[in-house]
């Protein structure tokens, strides 16, 4: 096992928690340039690079997979900043008293019951979170498919809790709406 | 009564287990009663779940990890060279300065780079592993030696001190000799190395010598044309440097008179009082 001196990991060590990690950082690089491979290696390889640079920061074998995913994240967001307008955020974030309001007044269906093809909800969901603008791409796929907690979210994307919050609720939303042309209703026909 | 939203928000990202507290008891108990907060979380945890199982998990093709890796290589490579680079500048900078500046010092007073002085302490400290002779005659000793380096080596007498015996080693790829002596629990070890400096050291003129501490032992040298002498003990410098003193004494004599045969003893010469010549590393 690898384990951190008083200055970091050493060149070894890094590579073997590389290693163990690797399959996990392609899949997330995968999500997050809407599997294009060859974006995903390209981007996974800066990200790499990146941390072999500082690898001195890491202190913790235990932190080792959330330092990696925030530096092959945070690497994903500056490229996808530099590709807009200088000064243009890509999304417009709730402050607190829109987001609780928001929260109440949306109320969706229940959920399509268990007759419904998952396959096909699967691969609409799949098209819907490819859809959406990265800067919420990224807070699901960290929090609901890496199963991060929501406050290392936000400090991996050094925003406070509230706004990844209000983002995890926002993707959430547009997601579940991208299966509502698509679900069997609970009279069993299209709702 | 809390509103839909108030709950929402507090027990949000989902209903589950949290600590207890005043906030979460009431919203709990609002879901509880209200149907569209309940169906709220439950699609909240719904679509979670579906994103989740939605996404491939592929894992990273042999050739992305080999390129990966390769990368990294190819990173190593290149930040040794540029650090290699970076201190030979770094050397010539210093040597420049030494350059600038030193003319200003007496020339006559090298001392040895920290290099050697710890390399040898190191040596002196640890198991040997070393080509070994084990013998109690200084003149076997001597023979042993110059069959196996190239320049001649005298095995001095040193005052309260038995030798017991020789062996070769390599201190930053030089081929060195190292005679070892006794002193009471003590070891001391006198190495003698080939060296590039060529300070003039005439037979009237005193060596400088200097002393130094690394780890933990104490350590005397000096120079002669070629020649690096260091004695090392854990021993008070202050008798090293009299044993070192010994050591030029008979070399010296040995130039004026020759080796005497079955170890007779050597005409005395007259030295200098041997403090004014030592300085500290």
């Amino acid at each position: 096992m690898a384990r951190p001196g008083q200055h970091g990991i050493d060149e070894r060590a890094f590579e073997e928690i590389l290693s163990d990690h690797l399959d996990a950082l392609f899949r997330h690089a995968m999500r997050l340039n809407r599997n294009h491979a060859a974006d995903a290696e390209d981007l996974l390889q800066d990200a790499v690079l990146r941390a072999f640079r500082k690898r001195s920061d890491l202190r913790e074998v235990d932190s080792a997979r959330a330092w990696l995913f925030t530096i092959l994240t945070r690497t994903h967001l500056n490229r996808a900043r530099s590709a807009v307008r200088r000064g243009e955020t890509l999304v417009e974030d709730l402050a607190d008293g829109e987001f609780v309001r928001a929260l109440g007044e949306w109320n969706p269906q229940a959920l399509p019951d268990e007759n419904t093809d998952r396959t096909l909800l699967r691969q609409v969901l799949r098209k819907a979170l490819e859809a959406l603008d990265p800067e919420l791409r990224v807070v699901v796929l960290l929090a609901d498919v890496e199963g991060f907690r929501q406050k290392d979210v936000a400090a991996m994307l050094e925003l406070p809790e509230g706004t990844v919050a209000s983002r995890l609720f926002r993707a959430r939303r547009e997601l579940r709406k991208s299966l509502e042309p698509h679900e069997i209703g609970r009279q069993g026909g299209i709702a | 009564m809390t509103d839909c939203g108030t709950t929402r928000a507090t027990l949000w990202p989902d209903a589950g287990p949290r600590p207890a507290s005043a906030d979460i008891e009431t919203a709990r108990a609002h879901v509880e009663t209200c149907a569209a907060c309940a169906r709220f979380f439950e699609n909240m945890r719904g679509i979670a779940g579906l994103t989740r199982e939605s996404v491939p998990a592929d894992t990273a093709p042999a050739a992305v990890r080999e390129r990966v890796f390769a990368t990294l290589a190819r990173e190593r490579t290149t930040r040794k060279e540029s650090s290699a680079r970076l201190r030979w500048v770094g050397v010539a900078a210093a040597a420049l300065l030494v350059l600038g500046v030193g003319g200003a010092f007496e020339l006559g007073r090298r001392t040895v780079t920290d290099d050697p002085l710890s390399a040898i302490a190191r040596n002196h400290g640890q198991e040997r592993v070393d080509e070994s002779f084990t013998s109690n005659s200084s003149l076997a000793i001597q023979e042993w030696l110059g069959s196996r380096v190239g320049y001649g080596v005298l095995v001095p007498s040193l005052p309260g001190s038995e030798v017991q015996g020789a062996r070769i080693c390599v201190i930053d790829d030089r081929k060195c000799a190292v005679v070892e002596y006794r002193y009471g629990a003590s070891l001391v070890s006198y190495f003698i190395l080939p060296s590039s400096d060529e300070t003039p050291a005439g037979r009237s003129s005193m060596p400088h010598f200097s002393t130094a501490t690394r780890r933990g032992f104490q350590l005397v040298h000096w120079r002669e044309p070629g020649l690096l002498h260091v004695m090392v003990a854990d021993l008070p410098g202050s008798l090293l440097a009299q044993f070192a003193k010994a050591c030029v004494e008979q070399a010296r004599r040995v130039v004026a008179w020759g080796i005497p045969a079955s170890g007779g003893r050597l005409p005395a010469v007259e030295w200098p009082p041997l403090t004014p010549y030592i300085s500290r590393v």
